[in-house]
């Protein structure tokens, strides 16, 4: 019975039922909790048993798989209508508690009991027909160890050891795997943690197995019983502490599959955060986390009561609605129903709640919904703080030990009243630090629909503040990637690159433009991109979208904010108002912009850019737009040539031969001619085909490729502009595509004297760039964590 | 409770217990303690569960005229087992642990309750007397001793299965560099008119293999009644269609020695009977 994380898998031990007692008290705030989020039933036909223990949306973004604890996988059409009357097919039956469901490259991936699986329906029936049993390596002794989790590639990895009786797992807002522990032995409270490879999840149970998972490492030391965590994780080196601790009972007693808030807003206020199921007491919480001197901690938060069966699974819809479901039998469970899948809908009105709480070095941050009583938040006595901690011990749960009272000696308000910093005398480490909030009104003096919140401080910040922390980011952490400059004459300047489009691979070429960039010049660069809910870079995400109240997601965009130059490729994002705000403030900088290819076309939809009281196009941003293809799409190469007269721009030093096989793109027609206010550097000509030693096409003229002009924006501060419509990746190899483009960089900034033909613009490690176009599944393009592109 | 027509005359709530006797004899307590007991589970309102013993209906999985499957845990196979039942009442228990037929038996397929209620704790039922075959997987090398505990073999991995167009699954494992797949189908018997089950089995190895086995049956009594068929214990008639000779061994399992030639594919066809 070998007891191990497998590469995203948790194979689960046993646990002890828990004893039958009360189970516990509502937290009387449903009726209330109804104004802001709507329970919608999803009704379920009595014939099929739909006990969900999984959910995974289809890429149609229509359809709801739903695999089940009996062991079928149904495909339902109509879950995401207002009033929902779906429609069920059975795609699979007879597999075995599924309670892990992921659709990838047209095949179902199932975490069945005792296997993993690839379920495929080959000949297009609509039925599944192949089942291929991707790991089944584990052990299994006792029908109580269920596995969880989904997106394996068939490789099993043991990662971590210890864990006792999880029930849901995945990526945190951050994108690290976390799971969900339940309350029982050497577990006080049921908790979120991180699957930290190597890491001990402190259930000493596992320490047999060690010898057959040698990339493991020696036997931790036994941890002592009765103890505390916070004492033993100093004797027990691979000791991962809990990073947020859920309080038994007011905060759930089993708490199940959680997912992170990727709706970009649609389902209110607290986007990017984790929302949690209960499987006991059939409530959805909340969940934020921080890395603070490298280890995991966070808080939760009560969010919504009143669901009619015990919560196994929890999904997103693609309308940014929240999909919970599951059973009530086999252990206690306080809703009525047998099984149930139940929908909450935001209802547009934003209730009054603790946003967020972050742990600060002089005490914590408290975010908000909405703003607060400057008066009533200014007051200490509104921040009623109580630290506990359970004993960490090899007998099932624990009460809560070690109680103190802290003291808030001072409370600050931002001026947007929607952030207090409160200072605190008295934090103890380890302890989760309960916050009881009853007298705090909003602005509007309405009180907060819940007043708690319940914080794990395994570690209090250095005296440097977290926002300062954040911004050298970990790897692991961040949905975007940074490549920190070395020597050179970039040093201490930073580059903004965005990849955040379907066609041209901007999501291998700007981290290549990137490593360059630091590694030969010297800047210090951030790769943003567009990702999917998951945190994944995803070129596969439609643009536009096809429902207008979707919104593309450009994780870390805020880092535009910090940007000395902007190296864009963008195309059709349809992006919240926050993140198109992010753009405009850049563009009223006065810093530089180096727009490639799409970038012409890169928003849809969306806040507009507005300057002296009208709306400013990308064409007249960038001096031109995309108005065709001149050039054959996918057909015909690209060669530059350099206009007649500009062989001395700065630009265009060092710079030889210039092709790609992206096409010439025509931005200027009669009605938009090429403006004068704009000076051409390059002209595209078409070639017959996709060879460089390709002779021109004789029927089409070159076209300007390549400009630079100026932009003054409503600060009054000009920026360089320089557009280039090449710019897919495999453009990218090109010697003549880079150099421009980086002698572009330096030209921005001013930095033309930096300029030499003789700087290395040579690729960093490995580069092979795939083909441009949409035919994403045969390309080899598909969603990837931003790691995947380093 | 005891008399509902006294607060309501028209009500058509019976009372359980008339004159103060209760109807069900079998229910242990007083009739005012049972009263009680129902006050106290109703005072759990929306908490309070199905008492047990309500709502457990005996399930049946129903094969009608498609192969129907359940992966879970069987008696005598543990928790990689897979149950199929064919239509005309042939069924079959798969080890996807130890790679082996397991059972047989005829009859209706499978009752889940055990796996299907509550914390799913239970075996899988089969709805018939079963046939058993021993622990331990058919397909062996000469000096392998047949494994009579229930662990995983070493050189033998579950590869997965499909299914035809009535839902009949092939079982597809490795045994060392050895690909087998492994299909039954039911079969109308011309002489009884009876459903049997027939078993195909392929073997390509990319290498000569000699001295290999696949073990059909154990037995203590296994009789050679002609023509290439088998009794077993006087309750199963086994059948090979195909040319390989079988073979009672010493420690009384019936065996197909066989040779494997690369680039050729060798095929086992058997009958399970229970005429």
């Amino acid at each position: 019975m070998p007891l191990m994380l497998l590469k995203t898998i948790a194979v689960i031990t046993f646990g002890c039922a828990p004893p039958l007692e009360p189970l516990g008290e509502y937290w009387g705030t449903g009726e209330a909790e109804s104004k802001y989020y709507r329970l919608v039933d999803v009704p379920l036909p009595k014939e099929l048993a739909i006990e969900a223990g999984s959910f995974e949306v289809m890429p149609d973004e229509e359809t709801l798989a739903i695999a089940t604890r009996r062991g079928d996988i149904f495909l339902a059409k109509g879950v995401f209508e207002e009033h929902p009357e779906p429609t069920f097919h059975r795609f699979a039956e007879g597999l075995d508690e599924i309670f892990g469901l992921a659709y990838r490259d047209g095949s179902f991936i199932a975490t069945q009991q005792a296997e993993v699986s690839r379920i495929t329906d080959v000949d297009g029936d609509g039925r599944a027909d192949q089942f291929d049993t991707l790991s089944d390596v584990w052990g299994f002794g006792n029908y109580h160890e269920f596995a969880f989790g989904s997106k394996p590639d068939g490789t099993a990895i043991p990662i971590c050891s210890g864990i006792r009786s999880p029930c849901g797992i995945g990526p945190n807002e951050h994108g690290v795997m976390f799971y969900a522990e339940s309350q029982g032995p050497w577990n006080g409270s049921c908790s979120l943690k991180v699957l930290e490879p190597g890491g001990f999840m402190g259930h000493p149970i596992s320490f047999p197995w060690y010898e057959r998972a040698p990339e493991m490492g020696p036997v931790p030391v036994m941890p002592n019983t009765p103890s505390r965590l916070e004492v033993e994780r100093q004797r027990v080196e691979q000791l991962v502490p809990y990073a947020v601790v859920f309080p038994y009972i007011r905060m759930g007693r089993s708490i199940s599959g959680f997912q992170v808030d990727r709706t970009g807003g649609k389902f209110g206020p607290f986007a990017n955060q984790i929302f949690i199921g209960d499987f006991s007491l059939g409530v959805v919480m909340r969940a934020t986390t921080e890395k603070v001197n490298g280890v995991w901690q966070g808080a939760c938060y009560p969010f919504r009561e009143g669901f009619n069966t015990g919560l196994l699974a929890v999904q997103f819809t693609p309308d940014g609605n929240l999909i919970a479901g599951g059973t009530n039998r086999g252990w206690p469970v306080r809703g009525p129903k047998a099984y149930a899948i139940q929908r909450l809908d935001w209802t547009g009105v934003t209730p009054f709640e603790i946003k967020e709480i972050k742990a600060k070095p002089q005490g914590f941050g408290l975010t908000f919904t909405k703003p607060v009583d400057a008066k009533i938040a200014t007051d200490t006595a509104t921040y009623q703080l109580k630290t506990f901690t359970h004993i960490y011990r090899q007998a099932y749960g624990s009460p809560e030990v070690d109680q103190t009272t802290p003291v808030v000696t001072s409370a600050e308000v931002s001026k947007d009243g929607m952030r207090v910093l409160i200072e605190v005398d008295g934090r103890v480490q380890g302890h989760v630090h309960d916050f009881f909030l009853p007298e705090m009104r909003s602005l509007d003096q309405d009180p907060l629909l819940h007043a708690n919140a319940y914080y794990t401080l395994n570690e209090i910040p250095q005296f440097v503040s977290t926002e300062e922390a954040s911004a050298s980011p970990s790897a692991e952490s961040m949905p975007y990637l940074h490549f920190p400059g070395s020597e050179g004459p970039g040093k201490g300047k930073h580059i903004v690159l965005i990849a955040a489009e379907q066609e041209y691979r901007s999501e291998q070429a700007m981290p290549m433009l990137a490593k360059v960039l630091a590694t030969h010049h010297g800047f210090d660069c951030t790769v943003l991109f567009s990702v999917n809910e998951n945190g994944e870079v995803d070129p596969t995400l439609p643009a536009p979208w096809k429902d207008p109240n979707r919104r593309h997601n450009i994780a870390g965009l805020e880092k535009l904010a910090g940007a000395d130059c902007l190296i864009w490729m963008s195309r059709f994002m349809h992006l919240p108002d926050e993140q198109m705000q992010q753009f405009h403030d850049y563009f009223d900088s006065g810093k530089p912009f180096i727009a490639l290819r799409t970038a012409n076309h890169g928003f849809q939809r969306g806040k507009p850019y507005v300057f002296e009281g009208r709306k400013v196009s990308l064409r007249e941003l960038l001096g031109g737009a995309f108005s065709g293809h001149h050039g054959g799409w996918h057909r015909e190469s690209t060669r530059g040539i350099i206009v007649e007269g500009q062989e001395q721009h700065p630009i265009l030093t060092g710079v030889d031969v210039i092709w790609g096989t992206s096409d010439v793109y025509r931005c200027h027609t009669d009605r938009h001619p090429f403006p004068a206010t704009c000076t051409p550097l390059v002209l595209g000509q078409p070639l017959v085909n996709l060879q460089p030693d390709a002779p021109p096409n004789p029927k089409k003229g070159p076209l300007p490729i390549a400009w630079t002009k100026t932009w003054t924006g409503n600060l009054g501060h000009p920026s360089r502009v320089f557009h280039f419509t090449m710019g897919s990746a495999e453009d990218f190899a090109n010697e003549g595509v880079r150099r421009l483009t980086i002698n572009a960089v330096y030209w921005g900034l001013e930095m033309e004297s930096e300029i030499q033909g003789s700087r290395s613009i040579a690729i960093v490690g490995e580069y092979t760039p795939l083909k441009a176009g949409f035919n994403h599944d045969k390309l080899g393009v598909r969603p990837r964590l931003p790691d995947f592109y380093r | 409770m005891q008399n509902p027509q006294h607060f309501g005359p028209n009500t058509v709530m019976p009372s359980y217990w008339p004159n103060g006797v209760a109807i069900r004899k079998d229910i242990p307590g007083s009739p005012q303690e049972q009263i009680e007991a129902i006050w106290q589970y109703l005072l759990e309102g929306r908490q309070a569960r199905a008492p047990a013993g309500v709502i457990r209906e005996p399930l049946e999985i129903v094969v009608t005229n498609e192969a129907r499957m359940l992966r879970r845990r069987y008696p005598e196979i543990g928790k990689r087992g897979i149950g199929v039942g064919y239509p005309g009442g042939v069924n079959l228990g798969y080890d996807a642990l130890q790679m082996r037929l397991a059972m047989i038996w005829r009859g209706p397929f499978v009752d889940p309750a055990a796996a299907w209620y509550g914390q799913g704790s239970g075996n899988v039922r089969p709805l018939g007397p079963t046939l058993l075959f021993p622990k331990g997987p058919e397909l062996t090398e000469d000096e392998t001793k047949a494994l009579n505990d229930s662990n995983r073999p070493s050189s033998h991995q579950f590869q997965g299965y499909s299914l035809d167009q009535q839902r009949r699954p092939t079982m597809r494992y490795q045994f060392e560099s050895v690909i087998v797949t492994d299909t039954f189908r039911e079969f109308s018997d011309d002489l009884t008119g009876q459903t049997q089950l027939r078993r195909r089995v392929t073997l390509e190895s990319p290498e000569s293999l000699d001295g290999i086995r696949f073990r059909l049956a154990f037995g203590d009594r296994i009789e050679s009644i002609g023509d290439a068929r088998f009794r077993i214990n006087n309750r199963l008639n086994i059948r090979v269609l195909t040319d390989q000779e079988a073979v009672t061994t010493a420690d009384n399992m019936l065996e197909l020695p066989l040779t494997l030639t690369p680039q050729r594919s060798e095929s086992i066809v058997v009958e399970y009977r229970w005429d």
